[in-house]
């Protein structure tokens, strides 16, 4: 193998790549990326066996070849060479010397036969690919992704729903302590389909997505199921994550239809004042209790150890009163993916499920997040 | 109080006055909890096992005992207590600390008080309770031990060096065998020895704090408070095994039980643990050491603790006896063991807790589906004894947010009212030479391995369980259906 590639094309999808290779897993092997040069590229692999992403680049291919070596040793030294050309050749018992074109630095890599390296799932090529504007699944990730459990035992829940319903694609997420939905109308786009997408593959998903959209002004992505995997094309970036089989929670059933109090917000000073809240809060509960009253919504919040703080904001609110315990970190979770200056806070008692919107809904975004109190 | 459990045993049964009773011990590894006066004078001690116990003393009256009497006699005797002063320490169900410094001029100084306090203690029980008073824990304490039985022992701060000299240094706290050996190695065996001997060469032997601090127990110093109403740190429960075992199933159902006890007093506190502690005491003995409680020596049998810390706290007995089989497997142990337990630590009040957005609902029992139903009827299914229905059972009447809390409090109501056996998990019932249940307050250090001076001496047994009695409920356990949080 011998192949001229740029430093930075190549840096770049090693970035992606070792977000995927697992130097810790039980298969060594899997701690390496595959390079594939022919046909004018580059093509760097790399898998955990659940996801998979390949990264192309455009290359002078002298010998094509294959080899893997380690994700993280490549990318160490690539990243010590200067900018410019880099050419990789491949030696004999499977090594590689890296070269900077121009210069006299250059490292030799031990690795092993590409023939080791595990092939990465392909989908049916019957399969239907759908074609979703990479703006929108980024938004889609970005504005749930907080609220994915982190609980790995629970698939389910370490996972994102995502659907696909005539023109609306949504994505819903949830911990069991609180759940986020947003939904977008991809005009012209009539598909249907449901995947459970895991965290892992939901967070490289996330840099691929932002990846592209640095890349062009509207990038699209493909995205195909396929067996048990979705496959997704974005740009230069293939991706492949096999999705979990398990049964998301019937998340339409806990997001109340209305509530008994909806008070109009200002976001910011919402956040500020929880923020100042949080600092005199119990650090494992984050506790806060709010008191929606006449014309102000006031917050507590107290540790039993170092004292307590209090603050209040200014609402248009005429109605009964109530105080909920909140987990503050919920709701700034919330706060910050939201887009707008003012948000819809939705009451009822204080054992029941609170919902925070953004104030202007519009047809072709829906955002809502729900989250459960706490006992106090 | 003085052989607490066998004198409330001859209390309440006139025939066994005057005869050797012998609390605890009835199993083949059992340990005596308490022994009368009578069959100390065969050599019986409390701690010692039973064999030994039945081969001193044949004649002797074996009683498995009965804790829930014992505690309600020492609840009775802790009010007593709490007529002379606020400030009451339980150590264990039979022993307190009593700062009196603010009560004594009320009664008219520390002997006058400790006479009405023996006196209120007869009056109230008919139990007798030996008293030692001194200027901090550790003199009343050897006071007390030295002017058992039915004494009573004032010390005063001059007598302390006398009082202590010629006692040996086991009576320090701190002195297990261990200590003891190295000191005696040194020719220190009595606290005199100790109080004389060159502080450099006990700093170079046992570093600079342990050497300082037994030396200030040696001089009779000791400032630790008496610390009235302290919040329980740990809960444990444990059992020792009729024969050493090593299936799975034997141990996860002593492990189902331990669990189902500690979560149970873990509601009763209104508490709940995050860190859970599996401990197991190996069946091989490795070396041996002298004996705590009687001269010989005795095998020294490894144990094994591991724990694990979880996000949040909890008093659910089926998530406690997850973990804990969990970490039985981490173990993965090649030998038997002959003692199993649990203990639940880092505790923390029950409020602030995150309610759960995909909770069943109490009232709505909509089953969707035949699977639906059978599981909804498996939560609590009650057998032979008066139709107890859910909504009957008062704890179910307030919100709750998970399946399992509900069968918690159930559960907990059940056994309230039918006592302790009327319901209980359908699995194997463990027969346990001895039990243990413990609740550890005060400063708890970070590993399990504390050394508890009052370790033998809160060991109590329990009625060794047998299979299910008639009229007995059995709960069929649905605690490894992992989707049953979510199932709607």
């Amino acid at each position: 193998m011998h192949v001229v590639v740029s430093k930075k094309d190549l840096s770049r999808i090693l970035k992606q790549c070792q977000g995927v290779a697992d130097k810790k897993s039980t298969m060594p092997v899997l701690g390496n990326v595959l390079l594939e040069a022919h046909e004018g590229e580059i093509r760097v692999s790399a898998t955990d066996l659940f996801i998979a992403v390949r990264g192309a680049a455009r290359a002078e291919v002298a010998q094509p070849g294959q080899i893997a070596v380690g994700a993280r040793e490549l990318s160490d030294r690539v990243d010590k060479m200067p900018e410019g050309q880099i050419s990789i050749t491949g030696t004999e018992n499977s090594a590689i010397t890296i070269r900077a074109v121009g210069s006299a630095r250059r490292y030799t890599l031990n690795g092993i036969p590409g023939e080791d390296f595990p092939t990465l799932p392909s989908a049916d090529p019957n399969a239907v690919p759908l074609v979703l504007p990479v703006s929108t699944l980024s938004s889609l990730i970005q504005k749930t992704q907080f609220s994915i459990s982190q609980d790995e035992t629970r698939q389910h829940l370490n996972s994102a729903l995502f659907e696909w319903e005539g023109e609306r694609v949504r994505m819903v997420t949830t911990d069991g302590h609180r759940l986020s939905k947003v939904e977008a109308t991809v005009p012209g786009k009539q598909a249907s389909a449901t995947m459970l997408i895991p965290n892992k593959g939901i967070q490289q998903l996330k840099r691929l997505c932002d990846e592209a959209l640095g890349d062009k002004e509207q990038p699209e992505l493909t995205m195909t199921q396929s067996g048990p995997n979705a496959f997704f094309v974005l740009g230069a970036f293939q991706f492949s994550v096999k999705l979990v089989e398990a049964q998301f929670p019937p998340y339409q059933r806990v997001i109340p239809d209305q509530t008994e109090r909806a008070i109009r917000v200002p976001k910011a000073a919402v956040q500020d004042t929880l923020n100042a809240m949080l600092v005199a809060a119990s650090d494992r509960t984050s506790g806060v209790k709010m008191t929606v009253t006449e014309d102000k919504i006031c917050f507590e919040s107290e540790n039993p150890e170092s004292g307590a703080a209090f603050d209040e904001i200014v609402v248009d609110y005429r109605g009964s009163e109530v105080t909920v315990g909140f987990n503050a970190r919920y709701f700034t979770d919330v706060l910050k993916v939201i887009d707008q200056s003012e948000v819809i806070l939705g009451i009822s008692g204080e054992l029941d499920p609170a919902v925070l919107r953004p104030a202007s809904e519009d047809v072709d975004h829906s955002h809502i997040a729900v989250v459960m109190p706490m006992r106090i | 109080m003085d052989a607490f459990f066998a004198s409330v045993e001859q209390r309440d049964r006139p025939a066994l006055r005057g005869r050797p009773v012998i609390v605890g011990g009835t199993g083949p590894r059992g340990v005596v909890s308490a022994a009368s006066y009578e069959a100390r004078r065969f050599g019986v001690r409390s701690a010692m096992p039973g064999f030994r116990a039945r081969a001193l003393c044949p004649e002797g009256v074996f009683l498995d005992g009965d804790l829930r009497r014992y505690a309600a006699v020492s609840a009775r005797i802790r009010e007593v207590f709490g007529e002379f002063t606020s400030q009451v320490e339980p150590i264990a169900l039979d022993e307190a600390f009593l700062d009196i410094t603010g009560s004594l001029g009320l009664f008219g100084g520390p002997r006058a008080l400790a006479e009405a306090l023996k006196r209120r203690v007869w009056e109230e029980t008919a139990l007798k309770v030996s008293v030692g008073v001194g200027p901090n824990k550790l003199i009343a304490k050897i006071a007390c031990t030295l002017s058992k039985p039915d004494g009573l022992k004032l010390v005063t701060p001059d007598e302390v060096p006398a009082l202590l000299a010629p006692l040996p240094v086991r009576r320090l706290w701190g002195v297990g065998p261990t200590v003891e050996a190295a000191l005696a190695r040194l020719g220190i065996h009595t606290i005199g020895q100790l109080v004389a001997y060159d502080p450099a060469w006990l700093t170079r032997l046992f570093g600079e704090r342990r050497a300082a601090s037994m030396m200030a127990l040696a001089r009779g110093e000791d400032h630790r408070p008496v610390e009235a109403d302290q919040a329980a740190k740990s809960y444990g429960e444990e059992n020792t095994f009729d024969a050493d075992v090593s299936a799975r199933e034997v141990i996860s159902a002593a492990l189902t039980g331990h669990a189902e006890a500690i979560a149970a007093r873990l509601r009763r506190g209104g508490v709940r643990g995050r860190t859970i502690t599996l401990r197991c005491k190996l069946a091989t003995p490795r070396g041996e050491r002298s004996s705590r409680t009687e001269s010989g020596a005795e095998p020294v049998y490894p144990l094994v603790s591991r724990s694990r810390t979880l996000n949040e706290g909890t008093d659910d007995d089926a998530l406690i006896r997850r973990v804990a089989l969990a970490l039985w497997d981490e173990l993965a142990l090649t030998e038997p063991v002959r003692l199993i337990g649990i203990s639940v630590s880092k505790l923390e009040r029950a409020t602030g807790e995150q309610l759960e957005l995909f909770r069943l609902r109490a009232r709505r029992v909509q089953a969707p589906s035949p699977l639906g139903a059978a599981r909804e009827a498996s939560s609590v299914e009650l057998t032979s004894m008066e139709s107890v229905r859910l909504a009957d059972v008062p704890s179910l009447e307030a919100p709750s947010d998970t399946r399992r809390q509900r069968l918690g409090g159930a559960l907990d109501a059940i056994r309230e009212r039918y006592g302790e056996a009327a319901i209980s998990r359908a699995v194997r019932q463990v027969s346990k030479a001895s039990g243990t249940s413990r609740i550890k307050a005060g400063s708890l250090t970070e590993s399990g391995s504390a050394i508890d001076p009052y370790a033998s001496e809160s060991r109590r047994a329990r009625p060794t369980e047998g299979g299910p009695a008639p009229g007995r409920v059995v709960v069929l356990d649905s605690e490894d259906r992992e989707t049953d949080d979510e199932s709607p």
